[in-house]
């Protein structure tokens, strides 16, 4: 982490002097890092500021001082040694030229942070001996707070390197400046945070962990192992995503509004067409048959959907494009107002002071009428749709009883399902014909009121003298249907198959007498 | 996550829109990404843990309860750490509540046990078993979840009794008895010659036949033992300096006499003024019955009971001793011996009942009570501690 950020300030100075080549003072800031976390680790049983301390650290500056130009020499070659050796003579102050003080500065402030870093980690460890003796002594480390505090300094030396970065990548502000603008700078910063999260499983882990031996809990062995698996997983399934959401768009938050907007208004002008297809088509045919061809309602067929404003500078598919867009301002708004939420519900000062304010009042209001409305349109939406598929399923049911009805073969029946099968048959004849079996209607019952419609049918038909009336024969078939109905369907000895013939002669019979009795009379 | 993350957040915001720079934007949807995933995780991965504990729900005093956590992860998130907490009572596990952290993968399945040492009789909550987890970077928190409490119930001791010598007056049963007036028809030990006066019943014709002149048959007398056991857990019967041991000492002794009882193949029933804790109150008198199920209700109940200030003694047993078939032996187990007791018994006796008194801890007047219960005709026993009921045990 310490070297990213040294490459963020190597690149800063290489843009101020042109031709510079700092990668040397990368390589030897990292390990004056790492040469920091060491000696950390044998200071902090020193005390300061006592002469040890003192003694110890001052020697540690001098040998820094002394290895940094050690490293310039390194780079530039002896021959640079020699001839500043010489300006030495005349001049001491020369050792310390406008490079050397540049190193000496980042030098200083990384090994600053490295100390800083390395106090934090070493609170961190789960030593077992200094967890004993916390547990003997009862005083222990806060843990949480000193991770709390490292993930804090983490952060802010990453908005110093963002803020440093993005500003210096901007034109205007390079030229103000006075330096070339940054073009590079981008994946040292990425990689700082990347490598942050990995800080933070490891420190978390440490934490954990230390927590579970002073409360004597035993741990599985391969936690660790397991643990550092799924952090990688973990950061590298972020890094990921992250990666792929995008970062450029080609229309503007206006512009990608009003054509969420477009889109909507055109799918629902689409619904309210299709549900007016059949009437518009009525309405024409009336009108052709009316002979008024011209005052029909033509039919646009289907809706375009919006015409997409082709934005500039894009690709050669501008839906691509749109859609990128407005995945971009769905993301980059979500993101947003995450951030806001939660840091209005960490900072409790800051949102009662957001809440007294008088807008914000409306717009609560607002909210919550909104997400009423929004509710019950669900609610509403949601009981319609039920309700339609609730009848059309039972109109499906009944279809389907209905079709299976006209698939029997009535070779596979037996003499008993054959009778109640015609007698069923005529009961449906005669509900197509305007005669339906009440609910609470017995058979019998039925039969004499069909008897009796069929003879007031015979009479009616008789006086227009259009139609052969049913004649006794018919009438009679209907009792006697009815008759081995109430036998086959409740009597348990054996109907045979002429009884299940005679059924089907009076059936042959009643339907012509319903046929010939209620035909409609049209006069051509 | 540290107190300036959502300030940081707001930061990148703002520069992201001021300088339109794509690894800002980038930055930005890496760290709420990595906030939002591990918040996600953490709960999403605890709610897919299942866990089952396996046991026996019911142990004898001195016995090794094995106790076996099945945890399955059913899920695809794996669980990068989880922490297992289970409360256990002191009385059968001294080492504090029961504590592992473990990790599981995906879709896979392990088995935690611990052992219960059944030290002491009771009712025991085991659990809650709590489950704690979260995220490798620790953005989104610990995450809890409880499992609900399961109990174990450990019985009381037995001594196991050879020969306990109860009064009964109840005729017809399977024990036998030297009282000629429980001379029970279905047990035929011998014959002898025909006397004048012996029912006609009683002529064994068959032996008759063979021997040529009439034999009767006798038959031997037998009692059925049936029995009640009053056990008095009213703390104010009992001193304050005893209120542990004593009572617990009279549930061994009814525990102990309970299962000889149900051994000799009798019934024997419970009745208690002690405080039932699944109940609230005293458990429901459990009449006489035989069977090793109905001795397991009733070590159950003796498991559970506990010693409360209720109601006298003398109380119960006026109420429970009409509910009693004649010639029920009460078997009465107190610590205080006093003149309603007395007044109590003695009406169960005119009722047809037989007393026998068990008076049990340290008592300052029991040769008074000896005296008092020899007046009315009552045996009474003192055990002070197990070792007294080794004269059963012969």
């Amino acid at each position: 982490m310490m070297a990213c950020l040294v490459t963020s300030l190597v690149q800063i100075g290489e843009a101020v002097i042109t031709g510079w080549d700092g990668t040397y003072l990368v390589i030897f800031a990292f390990l004056a890092t790492l040469e920091a976390m060491y000696s950390q680790r044998i200071a902090r049983k020193l005390l300061f500021p006592e002469s040890d301390w003192l003694l110890y650290r001052g020697t540690e500056g001098v040998v820094l001082l002394v290895a940094l130009k050690l490293a310039y020499y390194i780079e530039y070659g002896p021959g640079r040694f020699f001839a500043e050796l010489r300006l030495w003579q005349q001049n001491f102050w020369a050792f310390f030229d406008n490079e050397y003080v540049f190193g000496i500065v980042i030098v200083a402030l990384i090994w600053f942070f490295g100390s800083r870093f390395s106090g934090e980690l070493l609170a961190l460890e789960t030593d077992e001996s200094a967890l004993r003796i916390e547990q003997e002594t009862g005083v222990y480390e806060q843990r949480e707070q000193v991770r709390s505090s490292l993930v804090d300094m983490v952060l802010s030396i990453g908005v110093a390197m963002i803020l440093l970065t993005s500003t210096l990548r901007v034109d205007a502000v390079a030229e103000w400046v006075r330096i070339a603008p940054l073009r590079a700078g981008v994946y040292n910063v990425l990689a700082y945070f990347l490598l942050g999260l990995v800080l933070l499983s490891m420190t978390q882990f440490n934490m954990m962990r230390s927590r579970w031996i002073l409360e004597h809990i035993p741990v599985g062995k391969d936690i660790a192992v397991r643990w550092f698996f799924y952090g990688f997983v973990f950061i590298a399934l972020v890094a990921v995503f992250a990666s792929l959401l995008p970062t450029q768009y080609s229309v503007g938050l206006l512009g990608a509004l009003n054509f969420a907007i477009s889109i909507l208004v055109g799918l629902l002008n689409f619904l309210v067409w299709l549900l007016m297809l059949p009437l518009l088509l009525l309405f024409n045919l009336l009108m052709r048959l009316l002979g008024r061809s011209d005052s029909s309602i033509p039919l646009e067929g289907v809706r375009q959907l919006p015409e997409m404003v082709a934005p500039p500078e894009t690709t050669s598919i501008p839906w691509l494009d749109m859609l990128r867009s407005l995945l971009f301002w769905i993301v980059f708004l979500g993101a947003i107002g995450f951030s806001l939420y939660y840091y209005l519900r960490e900072r409790d000062d800051v949102l009662q002071a957001v809440r007294r304010l008088r807008i914000a009042g409306w717009l609560a209001k607002l909210w919550v009428w909104f997400r009423g409305a929004w509710r019950g349109m669900n609610r509403q939406i949601g009981a319609a749709v039920d309700s339609g598929w609730q009848r059309l399923r039972a109109r499906l049911g009944r279809r389907r009883l209905e079709q299976a009805w006209q698939y029997v073969n009535l070779r596979r029946l037996s003499p008993r399902q054959r009778v109640l099968f015609y007698y069923l048959a005529m009961v449906r004849r005669g509900q197509e014909t305007g005669l339906p079996r009440k609910p609470g209607q017995t058979p019998y019952e039925y039969s004499q009121a069909l008897t009796e419609a069929l003879s007031v049918g015979h009479a009616e038909q008789t006086r227009q003298d259009e139609f052969v009336p049913p004649g006794p024969e018919e009438l009679q078939a209907v009792s006697g249907m009815t008759e081995r109905f109430v036998e086959a369907r409740y009597s348990l000895h054996e109907v045979d198959e002429q009884q299940a013939g005679v059924v089907k002669r009076y059936w042959e019979r009643i339907r012509r007498a319903l046929r010939s009795a209620f035909r409609p009379n049209v006069k051509e | 996550m540290g107190k300036y993350f959502f300030l940081f957040l707001m930061v990148l915001v703002v520069v992201a829109i001021a300088t339109k720079e794509s690894f800002v934007l980038t930055l930005l949807y890496l760290l709420v990404g990595t906030f939002l995933l591990g918040r996600w995780w953490g709960r999403g991965a605890l709610k897919a843990v299942s866990i089952q504990r396996n046991y026996l729900g019911h142990a004898f005093l001195g016995e090794k309860v094995r106790v076996s956590l099945r945890l399955r992860n059913t899920g695809w998130l794996p669980l990068a750490w989880l922490r297992v907490r289970e409360s256990l009572p002191v009385e059968l596990f001294s080492s504090g509540p029961y504590q592992r952290v473990v990790t599981a993968s995906p879709k896979s399945e392990m088995s935690l046990e611990y052992w219960l040492d059944c030290r002491k009789r009771g009712y025991y909550p085991l659990g809650p078993l709590d489950l704690f987890s979260g995220d490798v970077l620790g953005v989104g928190g610990t995450h809890w979840r409880s499992e609900p409490v399961e109990f174990i119930t450990v019985y009381p001791k037995i001594i196991p009794l050879r020969q306990v010598k109860l009064p009964s007056q109840a005729p017809l049963g399977t024990l036998r008895h030297n009282q000629p007036v429980f001379e029970d028809p279905s047990r035929v030990w011998g014959k002898r010659d025909y006397i004048a006066g012996d029912s006609l019943r009683r002529v064994d014709w068959k032996s008759s036949a063979n021997a040529g002149r009439l034999q009767v048959k006798l038959f031997e007398p037998s009692i059925a033992l049936e029995t009640a056991i009053f056990l008095n857990l009213n703390a104010k019967d009992y001193e304050m300096r005893t209120r542990y041991d004593v009572p617990e000492l009279a549930i061994v002794v009814a525990a102990s006499l309970a299962s000889w009882v149900i051994g000799v193949r009798q019934a024997v029933g419970l009745v208690t003024n002690g405080v039932d804790p699944l109940l609230g109150a005293a458990p429901p008198p459990m009449p006489p019955r035989r069977g090793r199920g109905h001795l397991l209700r009733l070590l159950e109940t003796l498991a559970r009971v506990q010693v409360e200030e209720t109601f006298p003694l003398a109380d119960l047993l006026q109420r429970e001793s009409h509910s009693l078939a004649w010639g029920t032996t009460l078997i009465v187990i107190t610590n205080r011996i006093d003149e309603d007791l007395f007044d109590g018994l003695f009406g169960a006796r005119r009722a047809g009942l037989n007393a026998f008194l068990i008076q049990c801890g340290p008592t300052i007047n029991f040769d008074q009570v000896r005296r008092r219960a020899g007046f009315f005709g009552f045996p009474v026993h003192q055990v002070l501690d197990e070792r007294d009921l080794d004269i059963w045990r012969k």
